[in-house]
């Protein structure tokens, strides 16, 4: 920024001047370029999505999916090769896997080498506060008020909170799509940043996660809703299908759908994720099952979706056809499965926000005026002023500054097994062959403890064999036979979840041939007394 | 003059035809980079269809492996042949149980003949497996087929009740060992197809973690081998090697497995022959040591197991504390299944996994004696475990029953005659899973 004081055209007075004035501050000229200066509603923006920013980036890491990830990074960082089969579980040998998600976990495995988890905490915290700011961008440009922006990112984070709690590849998929909700919810949309951008980010996103599917599911949608709204407006077939935009969109979609493309899997990523959902051991992921009004994920979504029929009844706004088609469509695949909810809450959280201020609009006085501030180079000082105070404020701020790295229990989940892994890292002569662990943990313990423990399963439970899959979901109820399953696939080594696992640490703790080596509040290890 | 530039109202056919020509030109590209494998793998998941099947059966018959030994202190001809004439196929042939047939099968193989025609010869026994009126003829037009055509394959209907058979790919095993070919015919009840079918089924609905592998890895082994194909993807496109497969039987409990866990012993060491046969191609050398281990440490369980009267139990596992272990209320049966089928493996095993030689021949007379007093009609009921016992005292005399039997009858005409008449269907002991 460059800012000077200009001369003053008042003539020097020759009298005495006892008290010299001080310099006018309004004929300050902002001397900032066009492109950098920012309004105070953006400053209110940083400040908000700041926060939320500062409390995800020192929040500890959810202990579920994180390791596993970590896990096929370091694999893909030490092999230098995407394996086409699991490379890690010894049950799982041999099972296709086309690991869409590759580059996302060698990168968390990367910066995971280089800086530490406080590094992962920063880059969960910035994926999810850059969601919030392209749903802001967006709502703001619709409603023309930044009430509307906080509105959707408030409903946003509100209805899909559940999902954001665990880092893993997906939120950079929630980010991407954001990005295109905001692109099909914009006027311009075929802008050279679109036809060069978009396609980019697809060839990005279908190294990182699945969901670039539902990004091309709503270029569909907009080429769709287009043609629906030219059709509505024009009543003529034939002009809706020689609309420009229509053909455009159709174009632009193709470009992307080609982007996909360059991935190590090639056309197989289309496959796999059409194939995804239908995986048999799904069934038992309840982040999977329907929504439900019992779930408060389930009761937040209705709430919001009340809100949003109110604000569209109510508002003067027209819905345009994309924009009501993305709507339902993803609110009924959220019905279907609670983990879609990541691709609704975007439409839900800005359609409230800008529907319900249009309707405000009409009945409160000072949501008329809706005419931006001012942007100028100050307020971008300001920003930058407070991303540097936000920065600091996390851990990972505090590490580059001060070098500081916190506790690894301020780092992780209460959850994760520090204790039983530092047990078994201290053990000698640990049973060799494959371990009882539960899934969720079993990514940490491949992690931080010993390479001779070998999980029966993980969390990709997409790549386990339906059979182990449903042997190990027997098995952590605790049946009657847990011992001849144990037997089954030779399990020497059990550590149970005393909380989630009861029935199954009772029957062990009553069998004759199983011995507890450790114990603390959280879990229970067990060896087989006569090792198979 | 100033011409005003009117915007665009179509997108040119040019940009268009670019576009897509490169929107196909890069699918079509994508899809010739992919390897075959992951090929079939996405027409798999686009078509909700099991992976398609990428061995080509080559030869025309399976290999087999044959007995190491010809002695005849473990046992004497005169005393085979009295084993082997309880043995002898006479079963009725109302609801004849396929379980029977199979290891009449394997141990009579395919090609002999008998002169009683109350004995089943080969030819009969595979024609009631293979072909499906003959099993209709048994069991009643009611009845589900043993062999049920799926797709490009034949599936063969097991553990559901005693019109099936009792394993799975135990059919598959005792048509691999009795010896027939890749184009002998299969009539299902829908059209003629071949044994080929069976076993392209068989290696697509195999899954590694199924509770039963021993067959399923022995009928693979003894159709591959011979083509050195070591590795193939199931019909969920699971990439499976001999390695997995030895690794699978060798995982849980020694006493887990099928009869008492000695039908892995039987199907690890066939791996381990079929390897020395077939330029140790067929595993990796360290599943080939892990198999050496796992079967020396049975060889030394068995060596300290054995009971003072030469047979082995149910807990041959325990090794020296099975005598304490031992139940002597256990049923005979389950002795009969632990010493035929420890002495069936034992005649194909190199000498350093044998215990001492004695111990082998006290197993044998115990068997040879076991045999001889027992009445016909309980051999007729347990016959599927002294199958193995006739099998392996054969084998010990590197023979086959049927080629012994053929022999024995040129100088003992009167042997296939019998006092008693067959029996009609009245097995008194149904077969369960561990009865086998």
């Amino acid at each position: 920024m460059s800012a000077v004081l200009e001369k003053s055209d008042r003539p020097r007075s020759s009298g005495p001047t006892p008290t010299p004035e001080l310099p006018d501050a309004s004929v300050l000229e902002d001397r900032t370029p066009e492109w950098i200066r920012t309004t105070p509603a953006s400053a209110l923006f940083v400040l908000l999505i700041g926060v939320v920013f500062t409390l995800l980036a020192n929040r500890p890491l959810w202990h579920t999916d994180l390791w596993d990830h970590l896990n096929y990074g370091q694999n893909i960082l030490t092999t230098h090769t995407v394996s086409d089969t699991e490379p890690l579980l010894h049950l799982s040998r041999g099972v296709q896997m086309i690991n869409i998600p590759w580059l996302a976990q060698a990168s968390m495995a990367a910066v995971n080498n280089r800086f530490g988890l406080t590094a992962l905490q920063f880059g969960y915290a910035a994926l999810i506060s850059l969601s919030l700011a392209v749903i802001a961008f967006r709502s703001v440009r619709m409603s023309r008020s930044a009430l509307g922006g906080i509105l959707a990112c408030a409903i946003f984070l509100k209805v899909n909170l559940d999902q954001l709690l665990v880092i893993r590849p997906q939120l950079v998929g929630v980010l991407f799509y954001c990005v295109v909700v905001a692109w099909m919810l914009g006027r311009r949309k075929h802008s050279k940043l679109s036809w060069i951008g978009l396609p980019l980010m697809f060839a990005l996103w279908a190294n990182v996660h699945g969901s670039f599917s539902m990004g091309l599911m709503l270029m569909g949608l907009a080429g769709i809703g287009r043609f629906g709204d030219v059709l509505v407006i024009s009543k003529s077939l034939r002009v809706a299908l020689r609309d420009r935009e229509l053909h455009r969109t159709i174009l632009l979609t193709q470009l992307c759908a080609a982007a996909v493309l360059l991935n190590p899997a090639g056309i197989a990523v289309y496959a796999e994720v059409l194939s995804f959902a239908g995986n048999p051991n799904l069934s038992s992921m309840f982040e999977w099952d329907a929504l439900t009004l019992r779930s408060a994920q389930g009761q937040s979504a209705a709430a919001a979706a009340l809100l949003a029929f109110m604000a569209i009844k109510l508002s003067p706004r027209r819905m345009r056809c994309g924009e009501m088609l993305a709507f339902v469509i993803t609110g009924l695949l959220a019905a279907w499965s609670g983990r879609m909810l990541n691709w609704w809450a975007p439409f839900v959280g800005i359609i409230v926000g800008t529907h319900l201020i249009a309707a405000m609009r009409k009945t409160v006085a000072w949501l008329k005026n809706s005419e931006p501030g001012r942007a100028t180079g100050l307020w971008t000082v300001v920003n930058l002023g407070l991303v540097w105070i936000m920065f600091a404020f996390t851990s990972f701020g505090v590490q580059m500054i001060h070098g500081r790295i916190p506790d690894a229990q301020r780092l992780v989940s209460t959850e994760t097994p520090l204790a039983t892994v530092t047990f078994l890292d201290s053990t000698e002569d640990l049973p060799r062959g494959i371990s009882f662990i539960p899934a969720e943990w079993a990514g940490y313990v491949m992690n931080r403890g010993p390479a001779t423990v070998e999980p029966m399963v993980n969390l990709h439970v997409h790549v386990i064999p339906e059979q182990v899959w449903n042997d190990y979901i027997r098995i952590v109820n605790g049946p009657s036979d847990w011992e001849a399953l144990m037997d089954e696939y030779g399990i020497n080594m059990a550590v149970i979840d005393k909380d989630r696992q009861p029935g199954l640490a009772r029957r062990i703790r009553e069998s004759s041939d199983w011995t507890a080596q450790y114990e603390d509040s959280q879990a229970v290890v067990f060896f087989r007394d006569k090792r198979i | 003059m100033n011409a005003i530039r009117k915007p665009k109202k179509t997108v040119s056919l040019w940009t268009w035809l670019s576009v897509q020509l490169a929107f196909g030109g890069a699918f079509v590209a994508s899809w010739l980079l992919l390897p075959g494998t992951q090929q079939q793998e996405v027409i798999a998941n686009i078509s909700h269809r099991p992976y398609r099947l990428d061995v080509v059966l080559q030869s025309e018959k399976p290999t087999s492996v044959e007995s190491f030994y010809d002695d005849a202190d473990v046992v004497s001809d005169e005393e085979l042949a009295a084993v082997l004439k309880k043995i002898l196929p006479r079963f009725s042939r109302d609801h004849l149980r396929p379980n029977l047939v199979e290891h009449a099968l394997r141990t009579w193989g395919c090609q002999v003949e008998f002169t009683n025609p109350d004995i089943i010869s080969g030819p009969q026994m595979q024609e009631f497996l293979t072909d499906m009126s003959k099993f209709v003829d048994s069991w009643g037009k009611n009845a589900n087929p043993l062999m049920i055509e799926s797709g490009d394959g034949i599936h063969v209907r097991y553990a559901e009740d005693r019109s099936g058979s009792v394993h799975h790919d135990h059919t598959l095993a005792a048509l691999t060992e009795a010896g027939l070919s890749l184009d002998d015919s299969v009539f299902t009840t829908a059209r003629e197809m071949h044994v080929r079918n069976i076993i392209t089924e068989a290696l697509q609905d195999f899954r590694l973690d199924e509770r039963e592998t021993e067959w399923s890895a022995m009928s693979f082994a003894l159709w591959l081998a011979p083509q050195k194909t070591t590795t193939w993807h199931n019909g969920e496109g699971r990439r499976l090697t001999f390695d997995m497969l030895a690794e699978r039987l060798m995982r849980n409990r020694k006493r887990d497995g099928v009869c008492l866990g000695t039908h892995r012993v039987y199907s690890l060491l066939l791996l381990v022959r079929l390897n020395d046969q077939n330029e140790e191609k067929l595993i990796s050398p360290e599943t080939q040591e892990q198999i050496m281990a796992y079967l020396a440490s049975v060889r030394d369980l068995i060596t300290a197991s054995q009971r003072p009267d030469g047979s082995w139990d149910s807990h041959w596992t325990d090794g020296a504390e099975a005598a304490e272990k031992s139940n002597p209320d256990e049923p005979m049966s389950k002795r009969v299944i632990a010493t035929g089928h420890h002495l069936e493996w034992l005649s194909i095993a190199p000498l350093e996994l044998h215990p001492p030689r004695e111990q082998i021949q006290k197993a044998a007379d115990w068997l040879i004696a076991n045999v001889a007093t027992t009445p016909q009609d309980e051999i007729d009921s347990s016959y599927t475990f002294y199958s193995h016992v006739g099998k392996a005292l054969a084998m010990w005399r590197h023979t086959s029953p049927a080629a012994f039997w053929t022999q024995w009858r040129t100088t003992h005409p009167d042997c296939e005659v019998f006092d008693t008449p067959v029996k009609s269907e009245s097995d008194p002991a149904p077969e369960t899973k561990t009865s086998h």
